[in-house]
């Protein structure tokens, strides 16, 4: 080779370098970026990694706090159940004005709490998953019925028209968790009459479906002072309420309808509102429930004819669809009409009269009607609030609202007095000559009174014991008719017990017993049953409850109890 | 074109025809780099075009004959650089379908943009495999080459049968390749 071939090899050769070594420098960042990208992402997944971590701690201490809640909640209910149940006692007592009104505000305050505390604790259970809906067989109406009724002194109280509308095609016999729709309506009805100040509250139930499958409608309406749109659509979150305000003025936790929708939701249904800030609010929901057996019997007025006196227009409307429904041929008329309506003819066999404003004529029509004797064979039903008791002639008196069960039995036969509002749930047990005994088994000493002394007011015999190995003693050496059994309990607990009361030889181990515990868990009342326990009663005590399981299982005229 | 070809082509260039027929063929084939070439580099694949047809003129071999010799001592050149891609294949046959499967996949990988021809390979028998090639450049001499040195690299004598395929838009050429003996 030449040197000037060498030289040009050598060139190219240096050239070829130089092209490798700028390749190289190229490939060298482009692998230096790539790698500064790497270290990124893998920063960045660290970080992901490290906020995992934080939110899984999170999500358990918050688990922890709801945990912690529940607990809270369920220890500061028994303490509370004692100061109720004393209370409620202490009510019954011989008390004056003054005294009377400490206890009745006392007893607000503490059931305002009690509500407050179970509130947090279904809360914290439907946020742990921990709240089941049981499935039993209820009747709607009785179950309807006595959750307003509970909201009748309150609106009376604030001077408003509680009215509640059963469509006859609902079906009366349902199956679904009846405790739990009680506590949505009465997280409605209780918000309606809390934020309407005149006019009405109206719960109105439809139905649509046919056969077993049905889908029960629920609406609250109110007149109230209505939420505005901005606000509806946090309304069912939960610690929040429709304006911050509205915590210092109305009060509550904000959690009520957040739960009454989780409910109906675990319910299997839907909740909805519709409101208009100065007008008023409906809250609805559906659920699907089983019926068993038909509606209610109709035709049961067949051929009576009733004259219908109400002020309020939409309350006219709900009697006279339901009068007609039980076959009635109805006149529904203001007091104004019915004064010339009968002043024409008394061909009227009832009379329905409304007298629960005072001063609007209703009360005054019923003494003039009587006075002329134009009741004369007629049958003269008044209507009245729970606070206008007293005498009114031979008239049949009824409070307000009024189930549709007691008018049909007031228009049926006319001896309403039966139904009258007892004054006192406990009477005076005078009427139980033959008293009999009841066991009542607690460990917590407050619990032992209040329940002891319930049932000695219901004119019953007491004896106590403070744990199952007591009771089941107790139950040997005795005659009881019922035993009131704590679940909870040391040595040896209220399952034990039941065991041990049913394995013992003769008749003796047939005794009633009926659960009582604060837990009101899920589950609590099949695992009573299961344990050979007959019923299931939550504390607090309640008067009304205690009157009926005592009527149930242990009064003298009840048939006596049958094992099945 | 992937630089290798190149510095290959050149490596071959000077054994087989010496130093100064490849300075001549480098100096007469208008080259963008003088001729400079480097194995990680890409490049024009008319300069190898241009190459092969002044060494054709310098050497009086036909260029066709020229390509297929590249191709076959190109096959060894891999053989000997990358051995890895000839672990555990005992036959052409085998090998050939791999070279579409995973030898071009690698190449991507390190590659992204690199233009490699399309190898379809399909077995027809025992002795048979009929491999089409298509390309956007005209290198089926080439790929003949490199079919050929292929066998000898496994120690087979290949009957190697050529015929074109007009295609729209690609060389495409169909070898059928029988195995002798």
């Amino acid at each position: 080779m030449t040197i000037e071939q060498l030289q040009r090899r050598l060139d190219r050769e240096k050239s070829a370098r130089v092209q490798a070594e700028q390749l190289l420098e190229a490939k060298s960042t482009e692998l230096y970026q790539l790698n500064s990208e790497l270290l990124a992402a893998k920063e960045r997944l660290e970080a992901t990694l490290e906020m995992e971590a934080a939110h899984k701690a999170a999500v358990v201490s918050a688990r922890l706090k709801s945990q912690f809640l529940a607990n809270m909640s369920h220890e500061l209910r028994t303490p509370m159940n004692g100061v109720l149940g004393m209370l409620s006692l202490l009510q019954d007592t011989e008390l004056g004005a003054e005294q009377r009104d400490f206890t009745e505000t006392a007893k607000r305050s503490a059931e305002g709490l009690l509500r407050i505390l179970n509130d947090v604790l279904d809360f914290s259970r439907i946020e742990a998953g921990k709240l089941a809906i049981t499935n039993e067989e209820f009747r709607l109406r009785d179950e309807i019925w006595q959750t307003v009724e509970m909201f009748a002194e309150l609106a009376e109280e604030k001077g408003l028209d509680l009215l509640c509308d059963i469509d006859g095609t609902v079906p009366d016999v349902l199956v679904g968790d009846a405790g739990r729709l009680r506590q949505v309506l009465v997280n409605l009805l209780g918000n309606g009459l809390k934020f309407t100040d005149r006019g009405e509250v109206e719960l109105r139930i439809t139905a649509g479906g046919a056969g077993d499958d049905w889908r029960i409608r629920f609406e609250v309406h109110d007149s109230g002072i209505g939420i505005p749109e901005s606000s509806q659509v946090k309304l069912f979150q939960p610690f929040v309420q429709a304006d911050g305000s509205t915590t210092r003025l109305f009060g509550g936790t904000g959690l009520g309808l957040s739960i009454a929708r989780q409910l109906v939701e675990l319910m299997g249904g839907e909740m909805g509102m519709e409101s208009r800030e100065g007008e008023g609010s409906r809250f609805w929901f559906t659920l699907p429930l089983e019926a068993r057996g038909a509606a209610v019997a109709s035709g049961i007025l067949a051929g009576k004819r009733v004259l219908l006196v109400d002020r309020i227009g939409r309350s006219r409307a709900i009697w006279r669809r339901r009068l007609e429904e039980w076959g009635a041929s109805v006149v529904a008329a203001t007091i104004g009409e019915a004064r010339r309506a009968l002043a024409d003819r008394a061909e009227f066999e009832v009379a329905v009269v409304d007298c629960s404003r005072p001063g609007e004529g209703g009360f005054e029509l019923a003494s003039e009607w009587r006075k002329s004797g134009k009741t004369q064979g007629m049958n003269l039903v008044l209507l009245g609030t729970p606070h206008q008791r007293g005498e009114h002639g031979d008239s049949a008196w009824l409070a307000k609202p009024v189930r549709d069960a007691r008018l049909l039995s007031a228009l049926g036969d006319g001896d309403v007095q039966k139904h009258r509002r007892a004054g006192s749930v406990f009477g005076d047990g005078a009427g139980n000559t033959q008293r009999k005994r009841v066991l009542v088994v607690d460990d917590n000493r407050v619990n032992l009174k209040v329940a002891s002394e319930m049932v000695r007011r219901l004119g019953f015999e007491v004896a106590t014991a403070d744990n199952g190995l007591e009771a089941v003693e107790a139950v040997m050496g005795g005659e009881f008719a019922l035993v009131l059994m704590d679940c909870q309990m040391p040595l040896m607990d209220g399952f034990a017990a039941t065991a041990a009361i049913r394995a013992l030889d003769g008749a003796v181990r047939e005794i009633p017993i009926v659960a009582v515990t604060a837990n009101a868990m899920n589950g609590d009342r099949e695992r009573c049953l299961a344990a050979g326990m007959d019923e299931y009663m939550s504390k607090p005590y309640e008067p009304q409850r205690m009157r009926e399981i005592l009527d149930r299982y242990a009064s003298i005229t009840s048939p006596g109890h049958q094992r099945p | 074109m992937k630089g290798i070809v190149f510095a290959e082509f050149l490596e071959m260039m000077e054994a087989r025809f010496g130093p100064a027929a490849t300075d001549h063929v480098l100096e007469t084939s208008s080259l963008q780099n003088g001729g400079a070439y480097t194995s990680v580099g890409t490049y024009d694949h008319q300069e190898l075009v241009r190459m092969v047809r002044q060494l054709s003129a310098h050497t009086g071999i036909e260029a066709g004959s020229l390509v297929k010799a590249f191709g076959e001592y190109l096959v060894e050149r891999f053989a000997a650089i990358y051995p890895r891609f000839f672990e555990g294949m005992e036959t052409s046959f085998q090998f050939l379908p791999m070279v579409e499967s995973h030898i071009h996949v690698e190449v991507k990988k390190l590659y992204p943009d690199a233009g490699l021809p399309q190898l379809t390979c399909t077995r027809e028998g025992a002795d048979r495999m009929v491999l089409e090639y298509r390309s956007q450049r005209p290198f089926a001499d080439l790929a003949e080459g490199m079919i050929a040195g292929t066998g000898k690299h496994f120690g087979e004598r290949l009957q190697i049968d050529r015929e074109e395929l007009s295609e729209e838009g690609a060389y495409a050429t169909r070898f059928v390749l029988t195995k002798l003996g």
